[in-house]
């Protein structure tokens, strides 16, 4: 199993290392809780965050994959985003997602709930997304399949 | 909560399961270790939906649950996978040397003791055999299976190689270095065969020829060629990595397995012929040589499918053919780290043995044993004056051989000690 890139507790220790669609609907329901008024372990938030910089915003480890699915639950959660048809507009916007959940994930509970609701919608867009572009958890290598 | 409800009850009744599984005798501890893994993912997820209550919102409610129901999904086929890997037909004679031969290409210069690599070894009443070179949070696994009429047969096991090649290409840093460079070439063959694109994709018209890597809408237009062409180069990578570990003993495992092909084409493959073609083509590479008898063993594919696919298929397929000189060289790499192959003249020995129907002692890897193999299983006069009936060979071969993997196995067990 991938190490974990933070001291976490021990069951988000688990979760670490795992696809963006699962981590995204961690990262809902972390933020779906302190909507609530609890008190979520906020590290698969920052881990969302971090795996969204990697994947979209890096160059040498940028996916499209990643970048269509990030772009698709932007769209869905912000509809004029479907204006914005470029590379370099999705990494600006992604910076921008990427900022918003890192002060989540550093500052915890925020008096502002409609912007908690508002990442909550799309990190459930994500993992929504994901799952629909993901392929199964295994990839089944038959040497040459048929049709 | 009907739906967590559900979810869960269906968590709880998967976790009975492998924990019946959990009583089966295992030949090696990998497999059991793997259920144990497997049993933590389920745990995993019921741990989570447990977290769950009425106030939660209903949308983040059900995405947790389909993602609990996809671990089903996905990973449920792996506990019979492993409850199979434990039944007497799979050869585990196999298993020793081919772990230590995976974890010494997949973590090169750690002493076999530190070695995190893990082997399931099993058989499937399906034919195709096939390997899970990446099972997602069953990473340090290679799982592989082949159809139960052939679980047992040892002059397959080339076809290992190219499954570790898969473990190397997603562990390391192959993929990575891969990905900026596919999707050049994907753009490459788009803008060299433009006039056709336009034509299937004319409502991408706005789009400016130099914006077709950039802009979204063409973007989404050509991301299907893109992910083909990694999965095709993943392919022809792990096809040189096979090489490079088993050197002729893998063309003759391939065509063995797949000669003719199987007539039509899915486009994560390259076209069988096409991909055989560059396997024959690296064997100068490798120091092997592609043997004749399988020359036009192999017949292209069809592919049928409407114009933007099939247009889609032909990009992969050129993309691919641009990186297939940086492939075969990082694959050269990889191999590396595999025992180097014997000399003819080692090989002729192990084939003189078995052609005494006696082990061979003294082997240095498992590729001298299968090649010797495939030596002897072409040899018309093996056993001539042995009694041996002809539509037997096969089984002794393979029982000759078994035996011999087995000594090679205590020899390198002893030699650690």
């Amino acid at each position: 199993m991938p190490e974990p890139r933070d001291t976490v507790s021990e069951f988000y220790a688990l979760t670490l290392g795992l696809d963006l669609a699962t981590t995204a609907s961690r990262a809902a329901v972390a933020l779906d809780d302190l909507t609530l008024g609890r008190d979520p372990d906020l590290a698969v938030v920052k881990r969302l965050a971090e795996d969204v910089a990697l994947n979209l915003i890096e160059e040498s480890t940028a996916d499209m994959a990643t970048a269509v699915v990030v772009r698709r639950a932007l769209i869905e959660t912000m509809p004029q985003e479907a204006e914005n048809t470029t590379l370099a507009d999705l990494r600006k916007n992604a910076r921008d997602l990427i900022r918003r959940l890192k002060a989540v994930a550093q500052n915890g509970a925020q008096p502002d709930m409609e912007e908690l609701a508002r990442l909550r919608s799309v990190c459930v867009a994500l993992s929504r997304n994901a799952m629909g572009s993901d392929g199964p958890a295994y990839e089944r290598s038959i040497p040459q399949a048929p049709q | 909560m009907l739906l967590l409800r559900y979810t869960q009850q269906r968590l709880r009744s998967l976790i009975a399961e492998v924990d019946q599984s959990l009583n089966l005798e295992f030949p090696y501890p990998d497999s059991e270790e793997a259920l144990h893994s497997l049993k933590g993912i389920f745990e995993e997820h019921l741990h989570a939906l447990g977290a769950l209550t009425p106030k939660n919102q209903g949308d983040v409610v059900a995405q947790s649950c389909q993602l609990a129901l996809r671990a089903i999904c996905d990973y449920l086929f792996f506990v019979g996978f492993i409850v199979r890997s434990t039944a007497i037909r799979n050869a585990f004679e196999a298993f020793g040397p081919l772990l230590r031969l995976a974890g010494g290409v997949l973590e090169p210069g750690k002493p076999p003791k530190e070695q995190r690599t893990k082997l399931v070894l099993s058989s499937e009443w399906d034919y195709s055999p096939y390997t899970f070179p990446v099972v997602k949070r069953l990473s340090d696994y290679i799982f592989i299976g082949l159809p139960a009429p052939e679980s047992s047969n040892p002059l397959l096991l080339p076809l290992s190689g190219h499954e570790i090649g898969h473990a190397v290409w997603h562990r390391g840093t192959v993929r990575q270095q891969c990905m900026a460079e596919a999707r050049s070439a994907v753009i490459q063959a788009l803008q060299n065969n433009l006039v056709e694109y336009r034509k299937l994709f004319p409502a991408l018209a706005a789009v400016p020829d130099d914006q077709l890597g950039q802009d979204f809408r063409a973007i989404e237009s050509w991301q299907p060629a893109l992910q083909w062409c990694l999965h095709q180069a993943e392919e022809t990578f792990c096809d040189f990595v096979g090489l490079g570990i088993f050197g002729e003993s893998f063309f003759h495992a391939f065509a063995y397995l797949l000669a003719p092909g199987y007539g039509s084409r899915a486009p994560v493959y390259p076209d069988i012929a096409v991909r055989v073609q560059r396997q024959a083509a690296s064997a100068a590479a490798f120091g092997i040589t592609f043997p004749p008898s399988l020359s036009g063993i192999f017949k292209p594919d069809t592919f049928q499918s409407g114009p933007n696919e099939t247009f889609l298929v032909k990009i992969a397929d050129e993309a691919v053919e641009m990186l297939s000189s940086d492939l075969l060289a990082r694959a050269k790499l990889a191999a590396c780290a595999a025992p180097a192959r014997a000399s003819d003249e080692e090989i002729q020995r192990i084939k003189a043995c078995i052609g005494e129907m006696v082990p061979a002692e003294n082997c240095e890897s498992i590729a001298d044993i299968i090649n010797a193999a495939w030596l002897a299983y072409h040899d018309e006069k093996l056993w001539d004056g042995y009694g041996v009936p002809a539509d037997r060979k096969h089984d002794v071969l393979r029982d000759v051989v078994l035996k011999n993997l087995e000594i090679f196995e205590i020899e390198q067990i002893q030699g650690a000690a």
